[in-house]
């Protein structure tokens, strides 16, 4: 039987950088099991930190100071490994496009289907996440 | 109000989210009244963006409705009733009471 040191060495890691309490909360409960978790209530603060690339980086659109498409932005230029996600409640077409044309590929609405919406992204099933949503 | 999706996950859970979103949803209330007050419309578009999002997460549709409202007209530099913002606090103080009733019943 695998010690829990050999576990926690092949857990996949996650940062998710949210200001908000109640999506923290969330967010948590549905990847603390199978994801070694880091949460950052800022860009800034997770920059300070700076984590070696996560395996999925998990980023609110809305965030006080540098807001999460920035972010984003920033980490494509530098061609990071993570698998980036947004997040956000941002209902804008046009803003939406941009980020898509920035090389945004996996998006979740911060609506009613989050919960399990965000599971499908992270898995890799975007297509039937699109599938709930619309 | 419509529990069920959360509440699927885990009734455990859904007590701590619903705890979280109530002591969050108090400080949002605290921060309306102040910024009805002063007139004060980023603050209340900050509010109204914030209570939105997680609002959808545990049902609180008129809620969540109201505060879109909000945010988008102010967002577009359209002015807003304080009536609306009044409406909001009802809402949310509504909602927290049900909540709390609802928790308790469990």
């Amino acid at each position: 039987m695998p010690s829990n040191n050999i576990t926690a060495a092949k857990m996949k890691s996650m940062c998710v950088i949210e200001d908000d309490t109640v999506y923290q909360a969330a967010v948590e409960q549905i990847f603390s099991k199978d994801y070694k978790l880091e949460l950052f209530s800022s860009v800034e603060g997770y920059l300070e930190k700076s984590p070696i690339a996560p395996d999925v980086l998990l980023i609110d659109y809305n965030l006080p100071g540098v807001n999460g498409f920035d972010l984003f932005k920033k980490l494509k230029e530098k061609g990071a490994g993570s698998k980036l996600i947004l997040m956000s409640t941002v209902e804008d077409g046009p803003l939406l496009l941009e980020m898509i044309n920035k090389g945004l590929r996996h998006y979740v609405i911060k609506d009613e289907h989050f919960m399990e919406g965000v599971e499908m992204v992270v898995n890799g099933d975007d297509e039937a996440y699109w599938e709930l949503i619309t | 109000m419509n529990y069920q999706r959360i509440e699927k996950v885990d009734q455990n859970f859904f007590q701590s989210l619903a705890s979280i979103y109530m002591s969050s949803a108090n400080e949002v209330i605290l921060t309306l009244e102040q910024a009805v007050q002063e007139r004060d419309m980023s603050r209340i578009q900050f509010c109204a963006h914030k209570i939105k999002s997680s609002s959808c997460l545990v049902g609180a549709s008129y809620v969540e409705q109201t505060a879109r409202t909000i945010e988008l007209s102010l967002e577009k530099g359209e002015g807003i009733e304080m009536g609306l913002v009044h409406k909001l606090i009802y809402y949310i103080r509504e909602f927290l009471t049900e909540l709390n009733v609802y928790l308790n019943a469990k």
